[in-house]
């Protein structure tokens, strides 16, 4: 056995027919997915976590990089905003990966991912502010 | 690239573990440019902004070190018709996410 398998706590877990403790509480039990669909979930979570680091990015460069176009408490807002909205995504994602495993072994219909049309209303509100206080800062 | 590890070929046509790995790839040059934007802030907040800039760097360190096992695992996870779940690989990111905005906000806060 290939000792360095289990070292890093971001590689796989074992592959072979005994499902590791973490599964058996994380995951009801059901049949094993297509392993193609647990790739895809896989893929999917990533992405949702890159949306999340671009949020905390866009929250470091608010806060850094608009010294002088907003008042102190306009930019502190925006940041805080920012990255929570970040942090909430990156918890969102690993919610969203443990429910979506669960409905592929139990045969269910996939669930709605909330945070969807959260991001979408949110993302116009901040646009349409940004754009309120730039007109009103000319 | 280098020849593909031994034994770990598999007959997917959709290429599920190479695009899996490259998502893997994606996320850790995400982290990446998010840490040097956390380097950047130190000119604003001094040295307090390089702990999540450390953070970013070892989590991206982390998947690289794994990248070759997680391409082996998937590849034989295809061929073998079954492959476990990683919830280790999927908290370890979500919690190292969330800490990295974490202490983004206390930057922000305290700064």
């Amino acid at each position: 056995m290939n000792t360095s398998e289990e070292s890093s706590p971001l590689s796989d877990s074992d592959s072979g027919d005994t499902p590791m403790a973490t599964q058996r509480g994380l995951f009801r039990a059901g049949d094993d997915p297509d392993p193609r669909f647990t790739l895809a979930n896989e893929r999917t979570f990533l992405s949702w976590i890159r949306t999340a680091l671009a949020f905390v990015a866009g929250g470091i460069a608010v806060e850094a990089f608009t010294q002088d176009l907003f008042p102190v408490t306009v930019r502190q807002g925006l940041a805080v905003i920012l990255l929570l909205l970040g942090m909430l995504l990156a918890g969102g994602a690993a919610v969203r990966w443990v429910r979506v495993e669960n409905a592929m072994r139990t045969h269910r219909a996939l669930p709605i991912p909330l945070i969807v049309p959260i991001i979408s209303i949110v993302s116009a509100l901040a646009a349409g502010a940004l754009a309120l206080v730039i007109a009103l800062a000319v | 690239m280098s020849h593909p590890p031994e034994g770990a070929s598999h007959q997917d046509p959709g290429l599920q573990p190479e695009r899996t790995t490259l998502a893997w790839i994606r996320t850790m040059l995400a982290l990446l440019v998010t840490s040097s934007l956390f380097l950047r802030w130190a000119d604003v907040h001094g040295l307090i902004a390089v702990t999540p800039f450390l953070v970013c760097l070892l989590v991206s360190l982390l998947i690289h070190l794994s990248q070759r096992t997680r391409h082996q695992r998937a590849s034989r996870g295809i061929r073998d018709e079954r492959i476990n779940a990683n919830p280790r690989a999927v908290g370890t990111l979500a919690l190292a996410s969330i800490t990295i905005s974490a202490l983004g906000l206390l930057v922000v806060l305290i700064g």
